[in-house]
């Protein structure tokens, strides 16, 4: 669990943790999607429970760059490679700019009426495009 | 953009934009691995704006997985053995 703090204050938090253990609800989607469901592996992670204080939800670019600061410091420490993530297909779009891409959309969880988007990106295509930098165009 | 939203989605990779505190520099912003009990209590009140009650209903071990991630206990022991 990460905290991010601006000026002394925690106004902020993540959550980044293994694929492969059964914790996380990416695992439990993905078993709806039998053969369907990507591979998973070790340097697999999932990234979610990510809240900022909401006098800190002033633009993109401060959820991008705690984006980019979690994943820094989680490639520093760890195997990385990709990161996968559950949202709604509406927030999906705004996840593809940070370089994840849909892999499945209306998952029902069991036990409820909830549907997610299930998300992913390769740790190189999400630090790149978290960080700014020119994205280079993709060979045809 | 979908970023104009109000509140938090449930559990997922989700975030709202609103308007409030005074204009601030992203470089400002610095990560924190929470290893303390301290520490991760300075970020429960943030937690509990994601409604997690539809997971609680999903499965028997969620409310348990949940409870020992932001426990001091558990938080301490898999800290002390690394990231």
């Amino acid at each position: 669990m990460f905290g991010f703090e601006l000026d002394g204050e925690l106004i902020g938090t993540i959550r980044i943790v293994p694929l492969a253990y059964q914790l996380t609800l990416t695992e439990t989607l993905l078993t709806q999607l039998g053969s369907d469901a990507p591979p998973v592996g070790p340097g697999d992670w999932e990234v979610g429970r990510l809240v900022l204080a909401p006098d800190c939800r002033s633009d993109v670019e401060t959820l991008r760059h705690c984006l980019y600061l979690a994943l820094q410091y989680a490639c520093a420490h760890a195997p990385v490679t990709a990161l996968f993530a559950t949202c709604t297909h509406v927030l999906s779009r705004l996840y593809r700019r940070f370089g994840f891409g849909v892999f499945a959309r209306d998952v029902p969880l069991p036990g409820t009426e909830k549907i997610y988007t299930l998300i992913r990106g390769a740790s190189p295509d999400i630090e790149l495009a978290l960080s700014g930098r020119p994205v280079p165009p993709r060979n045809q | 953009m979908d970023m104009q939203m109000r509140g938090v989605e449930a559990a997922g990779f989700s975030a709202a934009v609103v308007q409030g505190r005074r204009p601030f520099s992203i470089e400002d912003l610095v990560l924190r691995h929470l290893r303390t009990p301290a520490e991760i209590a300075g970020v429960l009140h943030l937690r509990e704006e994601i409604d997690l009650s539809v997971h609680a209903a999903a499965g028997p071990h969620f409310a348990t997985l949940e409870k020992k991630e932001t426990s001091a206990v558990l938080c301490s022991a898999l800290n002390s053995t690394g990231s």
